[in-house]
């Protein structure tokens, strides 16, 4: 496995679509803060207003984008290159190709993580003066939101390695993730909505008032729908993003790591088991 | 030119993205609808503005027209139309016109399956004719301008999964309002107004027909003529290999 290790490095190394990657993130990190300086130039107040621990995990759901398109890419290019077929001629078995690209995959995503974040604190400490807030709320966050990247990686390599046509695959995994992109939103607003709608009196330039009564929210989910939505918001991988890019992790800081272990475990015994299984031809 | 018309659509009928995009827009406008009806009935009769558009269509264009025509290429099947001894223009505007229909019908399967519901439960016109049907150009308009946009895409980048990721980045980059990074007053109006994507943004936001300006499918016309003459000049001097 260490010669397919360093194999799969040495070709991350010299992708020029993971370098790419990484200089949109930078980019995307550093114009972040940037906007936020000239935000807090034009308007003033607080430092902590505009550059908060909170602005380098800015990214952590559009991750799963990216990820998703290097990681289809990447592995798409073993099955039509032909590497996938002579690593198996020169006897290296299915499960040993499996974790070897696992791991360059999880290095990949993690890297273009933490590019962002260390592009986000190295922006605001020139541009602010100031570093990290809170160390023990930063480095807690930092390590759940790798847990959060790894599995973006562990649940985008089984379908990219059990597509063999390199356009589904990527087509395939970069769906996947918008689609879970949209379920994080789906799922937020659906939670965050309120059950009642306050009584309000408007009065308007004229002086007449409007007033509307208490109202039930018609959208309110509730009940079962609302135990799996929250089921779902704890398990997701893009969910778990959300809720860290939103500031709004659950009471219990070990649910997301517990979760997102769990769903790197099955994920990978999934893809392991049906890769072996596959018909490479 | 009718050859490669009537080989394009044999293909077209064939092609697996163009049936699942057309089950996936079925299959939105169908929960849109019952999620609607589950908590307001009386407005699933209604059939105007607010099921005039469909979400997401962006990205169910750019799977199913980059991949369309860029297995032309991986299937070597430029070659043969070259050798067959059509020409590049003809074979750019034989594919620009199988994606465009192939779109149409897309874009209408949504549409459809809302009207059949409507109608289902009572059918209600919530805006005159002559809006409805302005609103219909508005949006064949903007897919048109769509089309162009991916075809030239498609042409130019021969391999078919650098196109597919391309178009769909380009898609999602589109959707995000690229206009609210910058205050530069044309960059804004480059995005929300002469761009299709801003154009099917204001669609879906919209509150009132007059939220929608009139120039709209002068802009769509436009982003077709020169995306499409770029194409072409750039196709004939293409190396293909």
């Amino acid at each position: 496995m260490n010669k397919l290790l360093r194999a799969n490095f040495t070709r991350l190394w010299k992708n020029k679509l993971f370098w790419g990657c990484m200089i949109f993130m930078f980019l995307d990190a550093f114009h972040t803060v940037l906007m936020q300086y000239l935000t807090y130039k034009q308007y003033g107040y607080e430092k902590e207003l505009y550059f908060y621990d909170n602005l380098a995990f800015g990214q952590t759901v559009a991750v799963s984008i990216i990820s998703a398109i290097f990681i289809g890419l990447f592995i798409g290019t073993e099955y039509s290159n032909g590497t996938m077929r002579n690593k198996l001629v020169i006897g290296h078995s299915r499960g040993a190709i499996y974790f070897a690209n696992l791991a360059v995959c999880i290095a990949a995503a993690l890297l273009l993580h933490v590019v962002y974040v260390a592009t986000t604190l190295l922006s605001g400490l020139i541009m602010f003066g100031t570093f990290i807030n809170n160390a023990g709320y930063f480095f807690g966050t930092l390590a759940v939101s790798l847990i959060i990247v790894t599995a973006y990686a562990a649940m985008f390599l089984p379908m990219s390695t059990l597509i063999t046509s390199k356009s589904a695959g990527v087509t395939t995994v970069i769906m996947t993730s918008l689609v879970l992109m949209i379920l994080a939103m789906v799922i937020n607003g659906a939670l965050d909505a309120p059950e009642v709608f306050d009584a309000y009196t408007i009065i308007d330039a004229s002086g007449e008032e409007y007033s509307e009564p208490e109202m039930k929210n018609p959208y309110y989910v509730s009940g079962l729908q609302r135990k799996i939505y929250e089921a779902l918001y704890d398990i997701v991988p893009t969910c778990q993003a959300a809720r860290i890019q939103l500031d709004d992790m659950p009471d219990d800081p070990a649910v997301i790591p517990l979760w997102s272990s769990a769903f790197i475990a099955v994920t990978t015994a999934a893809g392991v088991m049906l890769f072996r299984r596959k018909d490479l031809k | 030119m009718s050859k490669l018309l009537r080989a394009n659509f044999l293909r077209l009928r064939q092609s697996l993205s163009f049936w699942v995009c057309i089950v996936l827009q079925v299959s939105f406008a169908a929960i849109l609808f019952f999620m609607t009806y589950a908590v307001y009935p009386e407005e699933t009769r209604v059939f105007g503005k607010s099921f005039i558009v469909g979400p997401y269509i962006m990205f169910f264009l750019s799977v199913f027209i980059t991949s369309f025509i860029c297995t032309d290429y991986s299937c070597q099947t430029i070659c043969n139309k070259l050798f067959g001894g059509h020409s590049r223009e003809a074979i750019y505007f034989s594919n620009f016109i199988t994606v465009w229909i192939g779109s149409v019908i897309i874009t209408a399967a949504y549409w459809i399956t809302l009207l059949a519901f409507s109608v289902f439960v009572g059918f209600e016109a919530d805006m005159p004719l002559n809006e409805f049907w302005f609103l219909i150009l508005t949006k064949i308009a903007a897919v048109t301008a769509l089309v162009s946009l991916y075809v030239l895409l498609s042409e130019l980048i021969t391999s078919k999964s650098i196109a597919v990721t391309a178009a769909l980045i380009l898609s999602f980059i589109c959707s995000g309002n690229p206009a609210s990074v910058t205050n530069i007053r044309f960059i804004s109006i480059f995005f929300n107004d002469i761009m299709p994507s801003g154009q099917i943004d204001q669609m879906i936001l919209m509150e009132t027909i007059e939220d929608i300006q009139r120039i709209f499918p002068v802009y769509s016309l436009a982003v077709t003529v020169v995306s499409s003459a770029i194409g072409v000049l750039i196709f004939r001097k293409k190396d293909l290999k």
